[in-house]
């Protein structure tokens, strides 16, 4: 991974500057993953910390890793800058506010939902919320295939679709697709590796 | 469910989800042999993780919340901040690896899996939703706002005041 630059701060110093500049992204960045990369984007190039390529870099990277990518991107980014401690602060910052933010709305909706008359705006909000996450589910797909052959995607895609209706267990599914990306890795060559990076940043929707 | 439990459950769905959302398959699974309303807790988790900030994958610290309260939360929290940390061995591997056909295949095909599986799960719970002509409307609403990039909070609080003003009719 790439190492910081200078940025004026001496390098003792460095893991406050993470530290604060992602709690501010953890505190401010609405609108899901695609906002929160986008903030870490302006941070990390104005504080010349990174530069496009290298961003780009722990876009990809970050995009291989288990569980939510910005994360790892985050911890990615605060270890270029200051080591354990930038990521350590990267993470605490990001995830403080956050958290903290998520619980107290948890704990509003629950008080609302024990308030008389209040079934039918939750129900209406429920259906939101689906709504939003098979939004999220065709931005993501959208991303995914971006990346696949453009034959073989979709037909793979529509198989695991199928999967995903028999199989009552998507644990098991997830195992098969594993098994058949061993086995079978032909099948799975995609577009040109070049146009990965690019389109990286964009498909952040999702994340 | 015991805090453990909430651990457990969030660790593996996170472990096994690319992604923010790439969770809710796996989630939704570990959920549905408990005596919990499955649907209608992730519906209210992912509403609130909508109107957060940071990643979309913190309605499971909302799920944790709804489940186990503060001590849940925080199993929750612990949970989604372990398997990102793998990253920091996939940086000391990836130039072996990211060369290798069969870890890049292998990726493709999990990538694909996953939104598979998010595709099916998110139908079932608009399915759920959408049981209500409000829930339907709402849904629908819900997924052209989010695809014209509206701020989620527009749409959630555009829910909740047309649920206000039906209550009031």
């Amino acid at each position: 991974m790439p190492t910081a630059r200078s940025d004026g701060q001496p390098p003792d110093h460095r893991w406050l500057a993470v530290l604060l500049g992602f709690a501010r992204i953890g505190a401010t960045s609405f609108g899901g993953g695609s906002a929160t990369t986008m903030a870490m984007r302006t941070l990390t190039l104005k504080r010349g910390w990174l530069t496009e390529s290298e961003f780009l870099d722990t876009v990809v990277l970050s995009r291989l890793t288990p569980g939510i990518t910005i994360l790892a991107q985050a911890m990615l980014i605060g270890r270029a800058v200051a080591g354990v401690r930038g990521l350590v602060a990267a993470i605490a910052g990001l995830m403080t506010p956050a958290v903290v933010i998520t619980v107290a709305l948890a704990k509003v909706y629950s008080l609302v939902a024990a308030l008389p008359g209040s079934a039918v705006p939750l129900r209406a909000v429920a259906g939101m919320a689906a709504g939003f996450a098979i939004a999220l589910a065709v931005q993501l797909l959208r991303d995914t295939l971006a990346r696949a052959h453009p034959l073989r995607g979709p037909l793979l895609f529509a198989g695991y679709l199928g999967l995903a209706f028999l199989i009552d267990n998507p644990v098991l599914v997830l195992v098969g697709a594993i098994l058949l990306g061993v086995a079978f890795p032909t099948l799975f060559r995609g577009r040109e590796t070049t146009s990965t990076a690019d389109s990286d940043v964009d498909g952040e929707e999702s994340r | 469910v015991s805090v453990a439990q909430v651990f457990v459950a969030v660790f593996l769905a996170s472990l096994l989800g690319f992604g923010g959302l790439g969770s809710l398959p796996v989630l939704r699974g570990q959920l549905a042999g408990s005596a919990l309303p499955t649907d209608q807790l992730l519906l209210s988790s992912l509403a609130v993780g909508n109107i957060s900030p940071g990643p979309n994958g913190l309605y499971l610290i909302a799920v944790g919340y709804f489940v186990a309260g503060y001590p849940g939360a925080a199993a929750a929290t612990a949970a989604v901040l372990l398997p990102p940390m793998l990253v920091l061995l996939l940086d000391k591997v990836r130039l072996r690896l990211i060369h290798l056909p069969r870890f890049r295949s292998t990726l493709q095909s999990l990538g694909l899996a996953v939104v598979a599986l998010l595709a099916q799960s998110s139908g079932s719970l608009a399915f759920t939703a959408a049981h209500t002509w409000l829930g339907a409307a709402m849904a629908a609403i819900g997924l052209a706002l989010l695809l014209l990039r509206v701020p989620p909070l527009v749409g959630v609080l555009l829910a909740a005041a047309t649920g206000l003003v039906l209550n009031l009719s």
